[in-house]
Formats: C-alpha cells, sequence, structure tokens
C-alpha cells in the first residue's frame, strides 16, 4: 500500500496529542480567516474601489483670481489688469542694527531716504511697511541681503499698459486698489465683486480712436499754445463713446500724477458755453416746428440792441440771411431772431429733453452740473440761441449733436460696449426729415461756411464751428476763448461724431492771428477723421452732391 | 489538491499585495504629477496675465506710433489711397478679361502711384480703348514718400 505512512497512537497519549491539535487548528483558523479578509480587502480595494482624492482640495487655483476684475476696451485690448507683485514689510523685532539695515535698504530702494526707514525699522511696532510693490529686480536684492526680519507680502498692483491714454475714461486706484475716479470708481463694486473678477469689464473705447483723437489734440494744444482741450468720439447710433481725452491728462500708473488741472476731466466735468454750436439745435427746432423752412430768413444788416447788450455777427454779413446761410455764416443775429420766434418756454423744454438741463447720464462720477440762467428770460433765449448763456459739458453736446443727424434719436453718452443683438432705444427729438435737413446744413458748413478746414476729402465731414469768449468777472473776455468744432461723418449716413473743444487758443501767423474755432478746432476734426475712417470701415467715396445741394441752392456765396 | 490550493492562496495574496503597493506608489505618483501640473498651470496662468499685460503694452499706439516715426517713413494715409473696391483702380484696362474678386474691406494702396515705364511708347494713355491689346510693361519703382 502506498501513500503517507499512517502512524496510530494510541491510550491516553494520543487524546491529549488530538486535543492540542484541535486547539491549536482553531488558532490556525482564525489567522486563516483573518488573512483571507486581508486578502478579500486587499482585492476590494485593488479592483474594485473607485479612487477617490479626498485629500487638499484645489484651494491654490483660488489665487489665479485675480482681486480686481481687467478692464478692456471694445477690441479686448487690455486698458487696466492686475498683476502680482510683492511688497516690503518689516518685523522692527526682528531687526537687529537698525541703522545698518536701513542704510543698505536705501541703497536698493533709492526713493525712500535713510533716515524714515531708520525710523520705522526703529519703531518698535511688530509691523511696517517698507515698501509697496517692488519691481522683481528689488525683491531679488532685498532677498539677497539675507536680513531677518524683512518680510515679503504677495499684493496686486493695477497696471495700466497704455499709460496715460484714456486717464480720465478709466481713472485710476489707491494703492490697496480701491477706485479713486473714473470707471474704476464707478464700477468699484463690479470689479472687486470676486464672483465676476474673471469677467473683465468691457468699455465702448477703442484705443486706436482714442490714441488718435488724443494725439491730435496734443498736436493742436502744442501748436496754438493752448491750456487745454477736450474731444469725444461717439457713436451716433448707439451712444457708445469711442474716445473720451482730457487734457492735460495724467499717468493711471503713478496717480500721484493725478492732481488738480490734470486730475479735471474737462470733456465730462468741465461745463463750457460751446457757442455757435448751439445754433444747431435753434435751426433744428425752428425747422422742426415749423416755425422756418429752409428757404425762410432773417435780416442781419444791423446788429440787435436789447437793454445793456449788443448782438453782433462775427463774420458779418450785412444783409438778409437765408436759414442755411445763417447757419453757414454762423450768424448770430439771424440764430436770436429765430430763437424769439421759437420762444423762451419752448427752446428751454426743447433744450431739457436733449439732457442740457441736468448732468449726463454717463457711467462716470465726474459730471458736471450744467449751468444756465434761472429766470429764462428774452435775453437768455437770445444769446443761448447762439451758444452763449448755457453751459454743458462736451460729451452732451456730442450727444445732442448726435441726435441732430443720426435721424432725431437721442442716445444717452454711455462708457459701455453695447451688443449688437440688443441696440438702445433712443428718445425721439426731431423728426427724420429735420434730421435730414440738419445733416445738409452741416455739410453745407464745412463745404462752404466757417469749417471748410474740417473737411477730410472723400469722408463726407459736417459739422459746426463753435468760438466762445471765456466769461470772467464782470463779463467775456474777448482774448481768452474755447474754440469747438462738433463734425459728424460720413454725413450721408452718419455713423461718428466727433466733438472737440480747444480751452484759450493763440492765434498764428499762417492762421492770420486768428484763434477761431474754423482755424483751431476745425483741422483737428479733419485729421481724426482722416485716421480714423479707415479704421472703423467708412470708405472714402464721391459724393452724391444732392446730399446738400437743397442747402446750398439757398446760399448766395458772393 | 489542498496542497495546490494553498500554494494558490499564497501566490494571491502576494500578488495582491504587491499589486496594492503597485497602486499606491502609481496613484502617489500621479499625485505628485497632478501638484505639478497644477503648480505648472498656475504659473502659466500668472505668467499669460504679465504677457497679456506687456502685449497690451507693445501694441499701444502711443508706442508703436514712436516706433514707426523712428525707423519707418510712413505716414498717415490719405482718403485718395484707399479703395473701397476695385473696380475703381485707376488705369485699369479690359476689365472683361478680368476676374474681380468680391471685395468687403478697404484696400490700402501706396502713396506715391508706381512708375512704368513703357517699352512700347503710348500716346493716348490711359484713355486707351478697352479691349486692345495690352501693352507690355515693366514696373520700375513703386517707392512710397511724399506727394
Amino acid at each position: 500500500m502506498k501513500g503517507p505512512l499512517k502512524i496510530k497512537i494510541e491510550g491516553a497519549r494520543q487524546e491529549a496529542l488530538e486535543v492540542a491539535r484541535n486547539r491549536l487548528m482553531v488558532g490556525v483558523f482564525l489567522f486563516g480567516a483573518a488573512f483571507a479578509l486581508l486578502a478579500l480587502r486587499t482585492l476590494d480595494l485593488g479592483l474594485f474601489q473607485p479612487v477617490t482624492e479626498p485629500r487638499r482640495s484645489v484651494t491654490s487655483l483660488k489665487a489665479l483670481v485675480p482681486v480686481r476684475a481687467d478692464i478692456v476696451d471694445r477690441n479686448g485690448v487690455v486698458l487696466a489688469t492686475n498683476l502680482e507683485t510683492q511688497s516690503l514689510y518689516a518685523d522692527p523685532k526682528d531687526i537687529l542694527e537698525p541703522q545698518e539695515a536701513a542704510k543698505i535698504l536705501v541703497q536698493i530702494l533709492p526713493e525712500l531716504s535713510d533716515a524714515e526707514i531708520y525710523e520705522k525699522l526703529n519703531s518698535g511696532r511688530r509691523f511696517v511697511w517698507i515698501k509697496r510693490h517692488l519691481t522683481p529686480k528689488q525683491m531679488w536684492q532685498v532677498n539677497a541681503l539675507g536680513l531677518p526680519g524683512l518680510k515679503f507680502q504677495r499684493e496686486e498692483k493695477r497696471i495700466y499698459p497704455n499709460g496715460s491714454l484714456a486717464a480720465h475714461s478709466l481713472g485710476y486706484v489707491d494703492v490697496d486698489g480701491k477706485g479713486i475716479a473714473g470707471i474704476e470708481h464707478f464700477f468699484n463694486d463690479r470689479l472687486n465683486d470676486p464672483l465676476s473678477a474673471t469677467q473683465p469689464l468691457m468699455l465702448s473705447i477703442d484705443v486706436r480712436v482714442q490714441h488718435a483723437l488724443t494725439d491730435e489734440l496734443l498736436h493742436s494744444i502744442k501748436k496754438f499754445s493752448a491750456k487745454g482741450a477736450a474731444g469725444v468720439v461717439m457713436d451716433v447710433r448707439t451712444g457708445e463713446v469711442l474716445a473720451l481725452a482730457s487734457l492735460p491728462d495724467f499717468n493711471p500708473n503713478r496717480p500721484s500724477s493725478a492732481s488738480g488741472n490734470k486730475a479735471f476731466n474737462r470733456a465730462t466735468k468741465g461745463v463750457y458755453e460751446l457757442g455757435s454750436i448751439f445754433k444747431t439745435f435753434t435751426i433744428a427746432q425752428a425747422l422742426d416746428a415749423n416755425v422756418v423752412s429752409l428757404s425762410d430768413g432773417y435780416d442781419a444788416t444791423d446788429p440787435i440792441r436789447i437793454s445793456k447788450f449788443t448782438i453782433r455777427d462775427d463774420h458779418p454779413k450785412k444783409r438778409f440771411l437765408k436759414i442755411p446761410e445763417i447757419y453757414a455764416y454762423s450768424s448770430n443775429i439771424g440764430a436770436a431772431k429765430m430763437a424769439m420766434d421759437i420762444g423762451p418756454e419752448s427752446q428751454k423744454n426743447f433744450m431739457a429733453s436733449l439732457g442740457f438741463l441736468r448732468p449726463a447720464t454717463v457711467e462716470l462720477t465726474e459730471v458736471g452740473y450744467p449751468l444756465f440762467p434761472e429766470r429764462w428770460g428774452d435775453i437768455s433765449t437770445m444769446t443761448i440761441s447762439y451758444g452763449h448763456g448755457l453751459a454743458i459739458s462736451p460729451l452732451q453736446a456730442a450727444s445732442g449733436i448726435g441726435a441732430m443727424v443720426n435721424g432725431g434719436n437721442l442716445f444717452p453718452a454711455t462708457m459701455m460696449a453695447q451688443s449688437p443683438d440688443s441696440l438702445p432705444i433712443g428718445k425721439r427729438i426731431i423728426s427724420e426729415g429735420t434730421s435730414d435737413k440738419v445733416r445738409q446744413l452741416m455739410r453745407l458748413a464745412v463745404r462752404l461756411g466757417t469749417g471748410r478746414n474740417a473737411d477730410a476729402p472723400g469722408y463726407r465731414v459736417g459739422g459746426k464751428t463753435g468760438t466762445a469768449e471765456k466769461a470772467m468777472a464782470g463779463g467775456y473776455n474777448e482774448k481768452s476763448l474755447i474754440s469747438s468744432f462738433a463734425g459728424v461723418f460720413p454725413m450721408d449716413n452718419p455713423r461718428y461724431v466727433i466733438l472737440v473743444s480747444i480751452d484759450e487758443p493763440k492765434g498764428l501767423k499762417e492762421t492770420f492771428n486768428y484763434a477761431t474755432a474754423g482755424w483751431v478746432a476745425a483741422p483737428v476734426v479733419r485729421n481724426v477723421v482722416t485716421r480714423i475712417a479707415p479704421l472703423m470701415g467708412v470708405s472714402p467715396e464721391m459724393e452724391e452732391r444732392s446730399e446738400f445741394l437743397q442747402a446750398a441752392y439757398q446760399i448766395d456765396p458772393e | 489538491m489542498i496542497k495546490s490550493l494553498k500554494v494558490i492562496g499564497v501566490l494571491t495574496v502576494i500578488a495582491a499585495g504587491g499589486g496594492l503597493f503597485q497602486l499606491k506608489y502609481t496613484i502617489e505618483a500621479t499625485d505628485r504629477e497632478l501638484r505639478q501640473l497644477q503648480t505648472e498651470y498656475i504659473s502659466n496662468q500668472k505668467a499669460i496675465r504679465v504677457l497679456e499685460a506687456e502685449w497690451a503694452y507693445l501694441n499701444s499706439p502711443a508706442y508703436l506710433q514712436d516706433l514707426s516715426v523712428r525707423y519707418l517713413g510712413l505716414k498717415p494715409s490719405n482718403s485718395d489711397q484707399v479703395m473701397s473696391d476695385l473696380e475703381k483702380l485707376p488705369w485699369r484696362k479690359d476689365l472683361s478679361r478680368l476676374i474681380i474678386p468680391q471685395i468687403d474691406f478697404v484696400v490700402p494702396s501706396p502713396r506715391q502711384k508706381p512708375y512704368f515705364k513703357y517699352i512700347t511708347p503710348i500716346t493716348d494713355y490711359p484713355f486707351e480703348p478697352l479691349g486692345s491689346p495690352a501693352a507690355p510693361i515693366e514696373v520700375i519703382s513703386a517707392e512710397g514718400g511724399s506727394k
């Protein structure tokens, strides 16, 4: 018989062994069960349990959400963004030799003074800022010193890559990232809201148009030694502001440069008597209310004397003038007589409907209150008809001119890019027919009238000059002028209104010592149109002469 | 039978244990990789923000204008240099033989018109009747410059 040899042990010995073996088996079984459990659990873990990631939520990704949302222009060009910087602070208790440390730090941070740092390091407090927003190089240098007690704090700094471009629209922030002026101030809560921080705020500004406007205004200021200038480029169909300039300006990267005169937004905060540009509104209202027609006219032979005032023409023709002539030759007498036919009450209502009697409703904090006479009498009516006595901001004037040429609808000025799907609905001011006539008149004033210097060939510019004497204590100062021009192009299908205002230009030999709008402001508009029209997709074309012929028919060029 | 079962059992246990450790290490490695990728992602995102700001700075119109004035002889374009329609190109000859592409953008043209040297001089140029054989022309220069 093959197989394992079987031994049988008999008797009590066998019984004891049997018991021991049985007991041993219990242990073996228990251990076996335990190991089986482990094996099963291992298999279970390896094969069936889903691999979960219980630890460490991705908190560090939060660092990516900027503290403050970016601001971009209508094409997505960054106007303001936040960049990470390091700020240097000190725990003076840990500083071993304040005197020595201050000496070394000044070498790295030359804009600080030795004594100032020493005072901070010796103050005995536990936390003092040495300098906010170090450059990476400075940070590296300070770090390389290895001085105990100097520490860095990660912070964010607002950067404006375009420098002073559109500074007055953007405004600036303080060292803690709080908006102080402009869009930064108006939309401070929206920009700081963590929920919308990744979503940039899109403005209606176009940096290219903004630069063209600023550049031309700067050139004009330099050429005519002017004190300042303001300019607005606006889309007449939506009220979107494509460019808003106020000079002199500041660099929002250095908030300290925004002081006094430089921080003042002439385009929205400043209110000016814009002069003859207002004749556009006077004639538009008269035509719309059927007070006059294009073929009517007024006698402008003699100046008007009313109480102490005398109303004269700057370009006197001393004869009967038809309505287009009153506009093209900018006759104060004609406009004043027309306004009297309209009546004070009606004129005031018209100005109110254009929004000229309250601040502009634009998304900026810096909006100026218009100045107008409390008692709107006959004299006020006459002077306001040619732009004296009612002071509004250039931005408001641009909106108003837009409403005169776009078919008669007023769109409130806006700094926000409008979606092309939901264009704003304007408020009707004048009829479409009247708007057509105003367009002809404005084109006429550029072709044959005072605004000839604004004619950019091919782009069908229309517009109106406005030269106003500055109001001084006790009357007007003949020497200090505000020369403005309201231009619109292309006149056959108006797209953009450009309003520029130049403060106290001085006449030059080449302008025959004139500093009037036709010599100063009109060329700025021409240059701006020539620069921006190709950008905005307005192509130069031969003019349909019928565009302004109806009005031109009435004119006697002599 | 029992013995082979035991062997299988032991092998399974060893394999399961080994597998578990292998799994653990793989997971740890993946986790490290994930963390590294996240760090990289964050620093890349930060770099993108910086680069976007720099891009905006380098493309700011004032800066470009400065460079252009300094290094290029370009001047602002005039309206007579912009064409809205290829049909309006001057000196265009037999139009019927040309396929004119439909364009809806403006085409810049040089400030100074190209100077052509005619090998066979044409006296009644540019009012040559359409359809006559085009004279061979040779472009000598098309230099820019002021008007």
